[in-house]
């Protein structure tokens, strides 16, 4: 590699790098705890509900004329399921209100009376909005999916360096005898190139669970709005048929699968004339892959399997492989150490730019 | 190149099987549950593995390493590699 090459690949590196690294940290230490969030949640709340009348079953449109009855003027949007408990979760939105804002109403189905919500400790939802978005919304969303490329860019342009700093040493050589920054610099080598693969990785898939919002919408005024077109005028609240009959039917368009959410007709994931019921598979790997049937609100008839397109299913597949949290305890274990590592070079590449400046200044 | 370049691949060696053995885990440990996940977390933990290994065996300690570093070691002649 001529000198003005590894010059620009050094440029890349550094500003890259420098650019990022903040906020990276920052990734890297709310992340930590964010694996595991499960076993923290369990370990610091006390979840001893019990259902009211267990053994007896509200039909679906028992549990949502109940949720509807104690939001009057309310329209639904979501149904979701709870898989440990027998808790529907109804989402209900006023079509006056603001927009955006949503009533969550956990119902117990077996009774119709309300049950506790499942919320995380407040100190790992803080940690998990920050992680997010920083509590700046979409565009904070957006500001970190950005620093995730650059990431993207130091980690490759970091490989690229990796070969001409080790020609003349066997690998994972620290030279623990010389100075600190020499030190340190084989220290940030060794660690960064055993970690490329689990970095760009974890990287990119956050980059894109930050494009999940414009991902969900673009899903929906395309592939979902050209389901729809086929079709005539909306379905309105009071002229809609079964819910527990559309679900169903559903269900037996897509046998073998479990039930995740209903999308009622005009809310997100779903047309103006649907029910889009969601089901997910079993193995950790469709587990995270859902698949809607479209029932028409107003027949009950089945419209269609909407199979999800590809960059649905990618992002579906970004949530697993960047939180590591689809291989029990061991997996999460091997991740948070890897957490730790990054931390290590992020720090020391950092310290290491400092110390170069301040050579560069005496 | 100079005849002591040992080129990339002998550079890239150990970082492409450890960057092959993690990815392997990672999507191993999605396929799978029960016994994948144990192999997916075990060929994932591959990096820090070679890692420790290297600080181990690949740290070189000589006398500038602190006094106490060098009444341990052997002269610096033979410390380093």
């Amino acid at each position: 590699m001529d000198t003005r090459t590894l010059r620009a690949w050094s440029w890349v590196h550094r500003w890259s790098s420098l650019v990022s690294t903040l906020f990276l940290l920052m990734l890297c230490l709310t992340g930590l705890p964010l694996v595991f969030s499960h076993e923290i949640d369990e370990a610091l709340l006390h979840r001893d509900w019990r259902p009211a009348a267990p053994g007896r079953v509200l039909t679906l449109d028992e549990v949502l004329d109940v949720a509807l009855a104690r939001h009057p003027g309310e329209v639904p949007a979501f149904m979701s399921f709870d898989e440990d408990r027998p808790v529907v979760n109804v989402t209900s939105v006023d079509p006056a209100g603001p927009p955006g804002r949503y009533t969550f109403q956990p119902i117990d189905r077996t009774s119709g009376d309300p049950a506790p919500p499942v919320a995380g400790h407040p100190v790992m939802e803080f940690l998990l909005q920050l992680h997010t978005d920083m509590f700046l919304g979409l565009p904070g969303m957006l500001f970190l999916g950005l620093m995730g490329l650059l990431l993207a860019a130091a980690v490759v342009s970091g490989v690229v360096l990796y070969a001409p700093f080790m020609r003349r040493l066997p690998f994972g050589t620290v030279r623990a005898d010389r100075r600190a920054p020499i030190r340190w610099l084989d220290y940030h080598n060794l660690l960064g190139v055993v970690t490329v693969a689990w970095v760009l990785v974890v990287g990119l898939t956050g980059v894109v669970n930050t494009l999940a919002v414009p991902i969900i919408a673009y899903w929906k005024e395309t592939s979902l709005e050209a389901l729809a077109a086929a079709h005539e005028a909306p379905a309105a609240p009071g002229e809609r048929s079964s819910l527990e009959a559309a679900v169903q039917r559903a269900r037996a368009a897509l046998p073998g699968r479990t039930l995740q959410f209903v999308a009622f007709p005009g809310s997100d994931y779903s047309t103006d004339r649907h029910y889009a019921v969601f089901f997910h598979g079993d193995t950790p790997l469709t587990r995270h892959l859902t698949t809607p049937a479209l029932i028409d609100a107003q027949t009950g008839e089945l419209t269609a399997v909407a199979a999800t397109p590809w960059y649905v299913k990618t992002l579906s597949l970004s949530q697993p492989l960047h939180f590591g949290d689809y291989g029990g305890l061991p997996l999460k274990i091997v991740w948070a150490l890897l957490d730790l590592v990054t931390i290590v070079v992020l720090a020391s590449g950092l310290y290491l730019w400092l110390a170069r400046r301040r050579k560069a200044r005496a | 190149m100079s005849r002591r370049d040992p080129g990339p691949g002998a550079i890239f060696a150990v970082p492409l099987v450890v960057g092959g053995l993690s990815l392997a885990g990672l999507v191993g440990a999605l396929l799978g549950d029960g016994v994948m996940d144990g192999i997916g977390a075990a060929l994932l933990a591959s990096g820090p593995a070679v890692a420790a290994w290297a600080l181990a065996a690949r740290r070189r300690q000589g006398p500038a390493a602190g006094p106490a570093a060098s009444r341990r070691n052997p002269p610096p002649a033979s410390a380093g590699r």
